[in-house]
């Protein structure tokens, strides 16, 4: 096919078709070094007249079938009827397309930077977890905690965790609130989550801040209201911020105590944290109906450092 | 008397969240505070113990109120102590 007027078969290198290009295609690439000042000018019928040229059957094996042939003599390109429908893996492609895959370009680095590149990509695209936070969590598999299921893949595009032991998570019709982390008299943890609450899955998250903070760093006590906590730094940014000083002024001894209060403060923050690095709209939207709802948050500047803080604690643990 | 005494009572008369709401909510604009419910909400909140529930050995709520105002239901099926030990 004579498409850029070049001669047949004679493409500028970036446009010939990588071979095989259908499934009757016997070309080979080779280049051609004798062409005086090549003027190449893309021949939008070349296809057609070269389909029209060829004997009935062997154009029909050409285009893939006698349909795909009337198609391909209405106008539409060969390129865009093998393509249609098929992996990005098995398309037609040009030579000048393949030139730019990172396969390509990783074939030109030495084998350890090809690991590299490989190891690199993987990470892209696929968060590893070896230990997702939502295996720890037991609870029935019935639709109606599809809400659960939510909140949990939010926790697990977020981070990691460390040995943490199974706790079992409720939906409840009955309950005022929009859920809450309960410790028997034996110091064992479960979840309560109201099954109708408009933030149940931002609650949920809120509440695994809570579950994180008892049991995954000294099991049974929680690790924000230690003396020499693992938290210190999150909790100082946590003081440091606007909100946190609005919160000293507030002339009520029991909102202020819940506010300030160290655990409190830790599950709110970590709530926060996993909104905004999962990128989970549906949290977004309920932080927001919580923020209306309650004091307790911050504005987005406000929480850069808290969220610097929250990041390289989970960094320095392999949670990230 | 503080304003927090006060309140503290309105946990003791009231019978459901919205009546102690709107209770409270009385209470702040007579002491001219802030009376929007960010601010009633966070001092309910911060006196049932926040989302954290404390639970006795035959699992109830340590916190009354907690029951009380949360957990309606669950306080309605409640047996009577004095019939329990019967």
């Amino acid at each position: 096919m004579n498409a850029w007027g070049l001669g047949p078969g004679i493409y500028p290198k970036t446009q010939a078709p990588q071979p095989q290009a259908q499934p009757h295609c016997l070309c080979d690439l080779s280049p051609i070094i004798d062409l005086i000042r090549p003027n190449p000018k893309f021949n939008p019928n070349a296809e057609r007249a070269f389909l029209e040229s060829l004997p009935a059957k062997e154009a029909r094996a050409v285009a893939g079938s006698f349909a795909k042939l009337e198609r391909a003599k209405a106008g539409e390109s060969l390129e865009a009827i093998y393509n249609e429908g098929k992996d990005e893996l098995y398309r037609w492609k040009r030579v000048g397309e393949m030139m730019e895959t990172p396969q390509i370009k990783a074939a030109r680095l030495s084998t350890n930077a090809i690991d590299a590149a490989l190891v690199e990509e993987e990470k892209l695209t696929i968060p590893t977890r070896l230990r997702p936070v939502s295996q720890a969590f037991n609870f029935p598999d019935e639709p109606e905690y599809q809400p659960i299921r939510r909140a949990l893949e939010a926790i697990d595009a977020a981070h990691d965790d460390g040995q943490l032991p199974t706790i079992d998570v409720q939906l409840v019709r009955e309950m005022e609130d929009a859920a809450e982390y309960a410790v028997d008299n034996r110091g064992k943890p479960s979840i309560a989550v109201a099954a109708r609450h408009p933030a149940r899955e931002f609650s949920l998250v809120h509440e695994n801040g809570h579950f994180l903070d008892h049991q995954a760093f000294s099991p049974g006590v929680f690790e924000s209201d230690q003396q020499k906590s693992a938290m210190a730094r999150i909790l100082e940014a946590i003081r440091q911020s606007k909100a946190y000083q609005e919160w000293e002024t507030i002339p009520l001894d029991d909102a202020r105590d819940y506010l300030l209060d160290p655990t409190e403060m830790w599950a709110r923050a970590y709530a926060t944290w996993v909104t905004r690095r999962s990128g989970s709209q549906r949290l977004a939207a309920q932080l927001a109906v919580i923020d209306q709802d309650e004091l307790g948050y911050w504005q987005d500047a406000d929480f850069a450092t808290i969220e610097f803080e929250i990041s390289r604690l989970f960094a320095a643990r392999g949670w990230l | 008397m503080k304003i927090d005494h006060e309140v503290v009572g309105l946990f003791e008369t009231c019978n459901t969240l919205d009546q102690l709401k709107e209770e409270i909510r009385q209470v702040f604009r007579l002491h001219h505070m802030d009376d929007s419910p960010r601010m009633v909400n966070t001092l309910i909140k911060g006196l049932m113990g926040g989302t954290i529930a404390r639970l006795d050995e035959s699992g109830q709520y340590l916190n009354p109120w907690r029951r009380k105002f949360l957990h309606p239901h669950q306080e309605a099926t409640q047996p009577e102590p004095h019939r329990q030990a019967a």
